[in-house]
């Protein structure tokens, strides 16, 4: 198909709409309704052309490519209108700060937003650096507006899990409701009402765990405004660098975007892919699952009766100098699969080469995610890396090291603890459920002074005396891992199970019960 | 425990709470605050008193909702009470016939204003007073700000009403027009009270500013709220709240007040789901 934009002779594909001719040929028009992922809808009216032949102002998003068409995409009229349509939604979202002639002033005395209940300008909203609408009255330079805005006062919606909706800031692009129909075939969110009383919501406004949303998250994703937002990460700000991974949280290893804010912190996590949803877990839980403070940040070892904190050093002697006295088959190492593949070798070389034992213990964790193992009998050493053994079988050891991220009955007890960094803190791999390997790479920082496990037992195997423990990084380890590595899983094509069937998700990680750490689940089952 | 007597949002995200409150609304005098604790966890917060009734034995504060302290407050309603409440604290505003006193609030302050207007009215001053909002729906108050003042001027950044801009602005005007103004008193977010001092200092029109740094006890004990007054160091909350505005380290008070931003934003990150009984 051969249509003409701007003077300029282009090819369009069959069925290609105007827009996407002028995109892909770096002809820019304004736009904002439309998204990637998303068929075309036509609701916000900014990328209207003139095209001759035909009436009035088509929106190029909405309209096909036919051969022969000529187009023109910025003409004064067309200018001119667009300016009046960002003026109209500007009237009804909230936006003096964009007219404010202090605003430069104003950013550099106070570059974070404040984080009020009810946005009623940039410099009280979350997504400010990421409001599609702020980007587009800057671009157009918009100074005033004809008439005094709007504010609708419409009660703020903070009851569901995960998801603040704040009807206020939205101007009714439609882009949440295509990709919840996009997504899962069914209407959760939909346009309620008539004319200028129209919102989004849900069918009677029953909350979105009622009405079987999945929390994918994607209509966060899509939302050009703060509108919708992710109530954990909102006033963290834009996260300043991204990391792309793939999720622990269960075997299908979705590959995720991991946003750090700059002092290096995880802010979010999201689908790499927008087109395909994850699970709530993936989507909402991993920040709050890591980031948390309750995190083991410090080396602590047994003084007496109480855990003292430690240096590395002290801690790794003192581990080294307790087990040496159950080297053999009274020690045994006891893990899961959510330490990475390279992890695992080394714990494995630490317990038959260094410990010459053959309790080697890796835990496959059942399709919740709980992995529980006895301890084989005659054990009186171990070293656990989570929440694996019953309670009552740790008062039959003399020595216990726990090497975890979270506080534990096992660490309370132990010798010494070990904090350790995993999943999108550290390199390295593991397998999915079809048994590729899947790559991990380091995505934010480690907190406190937690370390990566291969690094943590590849040090108590020296102290040890081990030889051949010396590893320069967990790409040398995985080197000597016979499974080829995949990439991370971005051309995925079906749904995660888990974020179809709740039944399917995880309840635990490492041992550890989701729902302790991450407050939306506990919104969730409090529905 | 302080009932709460009555509670409204005035302004989108400004709620005015009355609490039953007699022996601070007994003792209440213009320009002082109270410290309250929403609950026995909560942050001690300094709000200023923006009205009182010793005889229906109540006060009146204007609280936004900026934080996990803020909104623990403000999701409270008329009939439920608050754990702790201290005041009136801090020194209050000097009341005399000064002849022009210009009151510029913003935010919260535009509240706290009321009182010190009616103050400086009785005692026989022209009371000019200016009020900010970022638009024509955020501003609350008009009529009893009206009342207590023999001028009043609102401004909005998008000039939906009043002047285009800020207080500051006004007095600009003010300034610019050869207005006598014998005093200059602000109370708001450090960043405006900043761009009113600035503006003054050339005409040397004494201006105070009520400083709004984070405090613990308000008694002068713990220092939390220390402030840089040229090169004193000061408790905003004995030696305060109000100060020479030429004189403040606005920059320093910026940075204490952010000094647990992080923290801050975790603390309302962690909240879950709010849900209204």
């Amino acid at each position: 198909v051969k249509i003409t934009i701007d003077g300029r002779s282009l090819e369009a594909h069959e069925k290609e709409s105007v827009l996407s001719c002028a995109v892909r040929n770096d002809i820019s028009i304004p736009r904002l309704c439309t998204h990637p992922n998303l068929k075309p809808f036509g609701a916000c009216r900014m990328c209207v052309v003139e095209i001759e032949g035909m009436r009035g102002y088509p929106s190029s998003c909405s309209t096909p490519a036919v051969d022969g068409m000529v187009v023109h995409s910025n003409t004064e009229a067309l200018q001119e209108l667009r300016h009046s349509v960002l003026e109209l939604i500007l009237l009804e979202h909230p936006a003096s700060c964009l007219l404010c002639a202090r605003q430069e002033t104003c950013d550099s005395f106070r570059p974070q937003a404040s984080k009020a209940g009810r946005t009623t300008g940039c410099h009280t909203c979350g997504s400010k650096a990421v409001c599609n609408v702020r980007s587009l009255a800057e671009e157009f330079n918009i100074t005033q507006l004809p008439v005094p805005p709007t504010y609708r006062q419409l009660p703020l919606d903070r009851s569901d899990p995960f998801i603040d909706r704040d009807p206020n800031l939205c101007i009714l692009c439609g882009r949440c409701v295509g990709i919840c129909m996009e997504h899962h075939g069914v209407q959760i969110i939909d346009f309620v009402g008539r004319g200028s009383d129209t919102r989004i919501g849900t069918a009677f406004g029953r909350p979105l765990a009622e009405v079987n949303c999945r929390f994918c998250g994607s209509c966060i994703d899509v939302c050009p405004t703060g509108s919708l937002a992710d109530r954990y990460a909102k006033w963290f700000g834009k996260p300043s660098e991204s990391v792309e991974t793939s999720c622990m949280l269960c075997e299908a290893a979705c590959a995720i975007r991991v946003g750090a804010s700059g002092q290096g912190g995880m802010v979010t996590a999201i689908s790499v892919n927008p087109g395909i949803p994850i699970c709530l877990l993936g989507r909402f839980g991993i920040p709050e699952l890591l980031a948390s403070k309750g995190r083991l940040t410090v080396p602590k070892m047994r003084v007496g009766e109480v855990l003292r904190e430690v240096t590395w050093e002290q801690a790794i002697a003192e581990a080294a100098a307790r087990l040496a006295a159950f080297v053999g088959d009274q020690f045994a190492l006891v893990c899961d699969t959510s330490s990475t593949l390279e992890d695992r070798q080394v714990f494995e070389r630490f317990t038959r080469e260094v410990m010459k034992s053959p309790h080697y213990i890796e835990i496959q964790p059942n399709d919740r995610g709980v992995s529980q193992a006895p301890l084989p009998a005659g054990v009186k050493a171990a070293l656990l890396t989570g929440a694996f053994v019953a309670d009552d079988a740790l008062d039959n050891l003399d020595i216990l090291v726990v090497q975890d991220i979270y506080p534990t009955v096992a660490s309370e007890r132990a010798d010494v603890v070990l904090p350790v960094a995993v999943f999108t803190e550290v390199d390295g791999s593991w397998l999915d459920g079809s048994g590729i390997r899947r790559p991990l790479h380091k995505a934010c920082k480690t907190p406190g002074r937690a370390r990566p496990e291969w690094q943590v037992t590849a040090e108590l195997g020296r102290a040890m005396d081990a030889t051949d423990f010396e590893f320069e990084d967990a790409l040398a380890i995985g080197e000597r891992i016979d499974v080829p590595m995949a990439g991370i899983w971005v051309d995925r094509d079906t749904t995660p199970a888990a974020a179809l069937n709740p039944a399917m998700r995880r309840t635990h990680f490492r041992g550890h019960c989701l729902a302790d750490k991450i407050r939306g689940l506990q919104d969730l089952s409090d529905v | 425990m302080f009932e709460i007597i009555e509670k409204r949002e005035i302004a989108p995200n400004n709620h005015e709470i009355v609490l039953r409150a007699p022996a601070i609304a007994r003792k209440a005098l213009a320009g002082q605050f109270v410290i309250l604790m929403v609950d026995e966890r909560s942050e001690r917060v300094p709000y200023t008193l923006c009205d009182w009734d010793a005889e229906a034995e109540t006060i009146t504060l204007v609280v936004q909702e900026v934080g996990q302290s803020s909104r623990k407050l403000i999701l409270l309603n008329a009939g439920d009470s608050v754990d702790h409440l201290t005041g009136p604290l801090g020194d209050p505003i000097e009341i005399g016939n000064f002849g022009t006193v210009t009151l510029a609030g913003g935010c919260y302050g535009v509240g706290a204003v009321l009182c010190i207007a009616r103050a400086m009215k009785a005692a026989g001053n022209q009371v000019i007073t200016i009020v900010e909002a970022r638009s024509h729906y955020l501003h609350y108050y008009r009529e009893r700000l009206e009342a207590a003042s023999d001028e009043l001027i609102q401004t909005t950044i998008d000039g939906s009403e009043g002047l285009r801009g800020h207080a500051v602005d006004a007095i600009r005007a003010k300034l610019e027009a050869g207005d006598k103004l014998d005093r200059v008193i602000a109370i708001g977010c450090p960043f405006m009270m900043m761009l009113v001092a600035e503006e003054t200092r050339p005409h040397e029109v004494k201006t105070l500013v009520a400083l709004n740094p984070i405090m613990l006890d308000g008694t002068g004990m713990c220092g939390a709220c220390r402030v840089t007054i040229g090169d004193e160091t000061k408790f905003a909350c004995v030696d305060g709240p109000f100060f020479d505005a030429h004189q403040v380290d606005w920059r320093e008070l910026a940075n204490r007040k952010a000094a647990y931003s992080h923290e801050e934003t975790e603390s309302v990150a962690h909240t879950g789901a709010i849900r209204i009984k």
